[in-house]
């Protein structure tokens, strides 16, 4: 076994060998902090740059009560934004992944944002006075990219970038030609809901991108 | 290549997320069935899930305190620190 691609650990011979206490397993309090303190302040992968190959694409990703929509605009960048109207909070788009055409347009009251998450246009413009438009855009998340795979943090974290912190598996990454592989058809545990689709009033649809 | 995404919808419950991730040579080969391969991964999964959904049924009972770790599990004890 001497061609393993990877260094295998020895075990260690003596150690505490505790495991956790068992309030830890069933703690609300104990998961109010790892949401914080863990998921919402380090990376998570949220999909590939190639779920999302022309401009509108999106890919819906919620996690902890937090939902993000990642969008690659006009200019073929990938942005990710807190997917929140900024007038009422609706989400501007609905589902795991899906197509706006164009632009943007929020189900509720019809407020329009680029593709690059700028505000175009609020409903009834004039009923808002001197709004700044500049300052009423979806809310961006941070966003980084390895060999594709997009990686967010809705909250300030302590881990390095994401190139540094998976720089041991970049070779993995590169050897496999992750950038440019096609994603294969989406298998999720348990079984995904069997609920009607919800109507659709925007101009954004909600399915797979692989027209 | 495969990712995995765990998502935890509350307190004792974790959703599973996998995503498989092959070159276009590799789904251009005759008789690559992408999907398949998928399946099959998909009943390891499972399996694992029926045996981790059992392991949280015993550790809700009051009678369970702690565990004892066996060497090999050195890993597991990282995690949790």
């Amino acid at each position: 076994m001497n061609d393993m691609p990877f260094q295998i650990l020895p075990v260690p011979a003596d150690w505490h060998r505790r495991g956790l206490p068992a309030w830890t397993y069933h703690s609300d309090a104990l998961f109010n902090l790892e949401r914080s303190h863990i998921h919402l302040s380090h990376w998570q992968v949220a999909g590939h740059v190639n779920d999302i190959p022309a401009p509108g694409d999106w890919l819906g990703f919620d996690i902890l009560g937090e939902r993000a929509v990642v969008m690659r605009g006009q200019d073929g960048e990938v942005r990710s934004f807190h997917n929140l109207c900024r007038h009422r909070g609706a989400r501007v788009v609905d589902g795991v992944q899906g197509h706006c055409r164009g632009a943007v347009v929020c189900p509720f009251h019809g407020w329009v944002y680029n593709l690059d998450g700028t505000l175009r246009g609020a409903a009834q413009p004039t009923t808002f006075g001197s709004m700044d438009r500049t300052k009423f855009g979806l809310k961006p998340i941070e966003i980084q990219l390895f060999h594709g795979f997009v990686f967010l943090r809705f909250l300030a974290g302590p881990q390095p970038d994401v190139a540094r912190l998976l720089a041991p598996f970049d070779a993995d990454f590169t050897v496999t030609r992750m950038k440019t592989a096609p994603p294969a058809p989406h298998v999720t545990l348990p079984t995904a809901s069997t609920a009607p689709p919800r109507p659709r009033i925007s101009n954004c649809r909600s399915g797979p991108t692989n027209r | 290549m495969r990712s995995v995404r765990l998502e935890p919808p509350d307190t004792e419950r974790t959703r599973l997320i996998a995503e498989w991730h092959f070159t276009a040579e590799t789904l251009a080969q005759p008789g690559f069935d992408a999907a398949e391969v998928a399946a099959f991964a998909k009943i390891v999964l499972d399996q694992a899930g029926n045996a981790v959904e059992l392991n949280q049924r015993g550790i809700r009972s009051p009678a369970y305190a702690k565990g004892r770790l066996m060497p090999q599990e050195f890993d597991i004890a990282r995690f949790h620190t």
